[in-house]
């Protein structure tokens, strides 16, 4: 069964179109995320499932459910985590879990120790009972998970949820999703971060200027293909145009303007080491080094974002 | 879900909204300070005249200062509500009571019960704060009765009337900062024009009546010594609908003398020695009839406008 449906999905801000005509499908008890570089739509779309934007035109459904005019049976299906989550500071965690789980009409029993089983969860027992104005960053955002799970939601959505943490802060709301994963949620996660949702997410859609421009798993997406990592002693377009001509060469990049490494992706998983050793050396080149390595969802993120929208479906 | 169900969720919405309402206000430190300089305003209306003219007994303060006056009303209101709409769009925080399954008139509506309860609660500090040290400074007061309970009920309506404003503004354009200015700048505008205009166009002071504010000011029972208001100096707009419903209590026949200008121009809100009671008039219960009505008009139709502006908000970061 299909949690969410978005189709054809437009909102304009004045003359800016930040979303699109955008279609999405998220599957029941799937991590799916949803890619694009900053100013894509992804935090605009994901208001617009919650109700708090309307949209201009296009369809949300959630469980088959049409979200457009806020219905509360729908949104109280859902948990919802904002990019850099911000609450009542003179408010404590314990006080806010238990209000918003009021909301939802969960009895006091029921919300309290839910309320403490979260704060546990998220690692906030010790800070339960202090105010939300003395929390740093990463505290935020781990309450900003607590909430969204106070009513045991059938779809937890998130935006950005690792977005402005350090290393080891990152690591550790990984951990908690990764968690949250295993009790069969469905979950949309948006990011930028292309390595957080290859870690966490089974299937994404990206979205670049408002619109979908690939969907698919990301098991598919990553090994559907051959990514050689060349480092050259000198890049000449002789090399890159001959290596462009060879059959099976989907595309190839440069990977830094300051780093003499290119990448060639090819459109299968065959060894294609040789045949590109042998252009590479009759077109007067010299290899330092070359890599074969499966295609990351980085790869698959620079040919389509960066390389230029491509319409690519792959389910 | 059957509709049981439904209203039951709705009751628990409202708690939580006044539940959340009420400890984000309490235990702003800003709240403790605008609280503060109320309680200062008021004991300068109680501590003053005593320190200028001497102490002496006087049985009829408490009735003729039951009101703590405009400022502080208005001060009180735009304290506890300044915040309420546009600082939670300023800071984010609505973004996550927005998205839980709440209808935005409920969040609304919970907050306004909410701030409702604080005022309610302040009202009942100062009336009793006013009745100690009235019977403290100037003795025991005549006058007392059961319908005087009824006061912090009725300032309270009158400082909503300020919070309706405030609400509106703070609804319309999401900034604390208009919101604050633009009530205080309202309440001022009015109070000035209050007290000029009808002094160069006298016919225009009735108009006061029906706005947000002080009103006109008149005298009660002009020369009828046998009512228990008789002299007492009293006002007729919104933020004195307490004094006057306590004083149609005490007296419902009576009448109010709107104050004029020796020269003849009646005038609103400013007092002293070249003012005395005019040829025109209301009677009590007429005033308070209007004064109750206007104060609904503004507490039902601004919040109404406001309910609709926020309903029709896009929730993002401002």
């Amino acid at each position: 069964m299909k949690a969410l449906e978005i189709k054809d999905l437009d909102k304009h801000f004045d003359s800016f179109k930040a979303v699109n005509g955008l279609n999405l499908v998220v599957e029941e008890s799937e991590i799916h995320g949803f890619l694009g570089p900053n100013g894509a739509g992804k935090t605009t779309t994901l208001r617009m499932i919650m109700g708090l934007l309307e949209p201009d035109d296009g369809d949300i459904l959630i469980y088959g459910k049409n979200n457009d005019s806020k219905d509360l049976d729908v949104l109280s299906r859902i948990g919802y985590m904002p990019e850099r989550p911000s609450f009542p500071v003179h408010l404590t965690s314990r006080e806010l879990l238990e209000i918003y789980g009021q909301t939802y009409g969960i009895p006091e029993e029921v919300r309290e120790a839910r309320a403490s089983r979260l704060l546990n969860k998220v690692g906030l027992d010790n800070y339960a009972d202090k105010r939300t104005g003395k929390f740093s960053k990463g505290m935020k955002q781990r309450l900003g998970i607590a909430q969204a799970l106070i009513s045991e939601p059938d779809l937890l959505v998130l935006d950005e949820p690792t977005a402005g943490l350090d290393p080891g802060g990152r690591a550790r709301m990984r951990q908690i999703i990764k968690e949250i994963g295993k009790d069969d949620i469905t979950m949309l996660i948006s990011s930028h971060l292309l390595e957080e949702v290859e870690k966490i997410c089974e299937t994404v859609t990206m979205i670049d200027e408002g619109k979908s421009v690939l969907s698919g798993s990301v098991e598919e997406l990553s090994h559907s293909k051959t990514v050689l990592q060349i480092e050259l002693m000198e890049i000449t377009s002789r090399i890159i145009n001959a290596l462009e001509d060879l059959p099976k060469v989907k595309e190839v990049i440069r990977v830094d303007d300051d780093k003499e490494e290119i990448k060639v992706i090819a459109s299968d998983d065959e060894d294609y080491r040789p045949v590109v050793s042998k252009t590479i050396v009759d077109h007067g080149g010299t290899i330092l080094k070359m890599t074969d390595r499966s295609r990351s969802l980085e790869d698959v993120y620079l040919e389509v974002i960066d390389g230029g929208p491509e319409d690519e479906q792959l389910r | 879900m059957n509709s049981s169900d439904r209203r039951d969720d709705v009751w628990e919405q409202v708690k939580a909204v006044f539940r959340y309402e009420l400890l984000r206000n309490l235990r702003n430190k800003n709240f403790l300070v605008i609280f503060l300089i109320a309680v200062g305003i008021f004991s300068l209306n109680l501590f003053l005249p005593p320190i200028l003219d001497g102490f002496e007994t006087d049985p009829n303060f408490f009735l003729e200062n039951l009101n703590p006056g405009g400022l502080v009303i208005m001060i009180l209101a735009v304290g506890v509500s300044m915040k309420t709409i546009a600082g939670e769009f300023e800071s984010g925080s609505m973004e996550l009571l927005a998205s839980k399954p709440i209808s935005r008139d409920v969040i609304y509506l919970g907050k306004l019960a909410a701030l409702f309860a604080i005022l309610l609660v302040v009202y009942i500090f100062f009336f009793l704060y006013s009745l100690g040290t009235s019977t403290w400074i100037y003795g025991l007061q005549d006058g007392l009765s059961l319908v005087m309970l009824a006061v912090p009920f009725f300032l309270a309506l009158s400082s909503m009337v300020w919070v309706s404003v405030s609400l509106f503004l703070g609804a319309w354009t999401k900034s604390s900062v208009v919101t604050v200015l633009g009530t205080v700048g309202i309440f001022i505008g009015l109070s000035v024009a209050a007290g000029i205009v009808p002094y160069y166009s006298p016919m225009t002071g009735e108009a006061f009546n029906y706005l947000p504010g002080e009103g006109e000011s008149g005298e009660l029972a002009v020369g009828d010594e046998d009512s228990p208001v008789e002299g007492i100096m009293i006002n007729t707009g919104t933020d004195h609908l307490s004094d006057l419903f306590v004083t149609y209590s005490l007296d419902p026949e009576t009448n109010i003398s709107i104050l004029e200008h020796e020269r003849g121009c009646p005038v609103t809100g400013m007092g002293g020695e070249e003012f005395v009671p005019g040829d025109r008039g209301y009677t009590l219960s007429s005033s308070v009839a209007r004064t109750l009505m206007m104060t609904m008009v503004y507490i039902i139709g601004l919040n109404y406008l406001g309910i609709l502006l926020f309903k029709k908000s896009s929730i993002m970061r401002h």
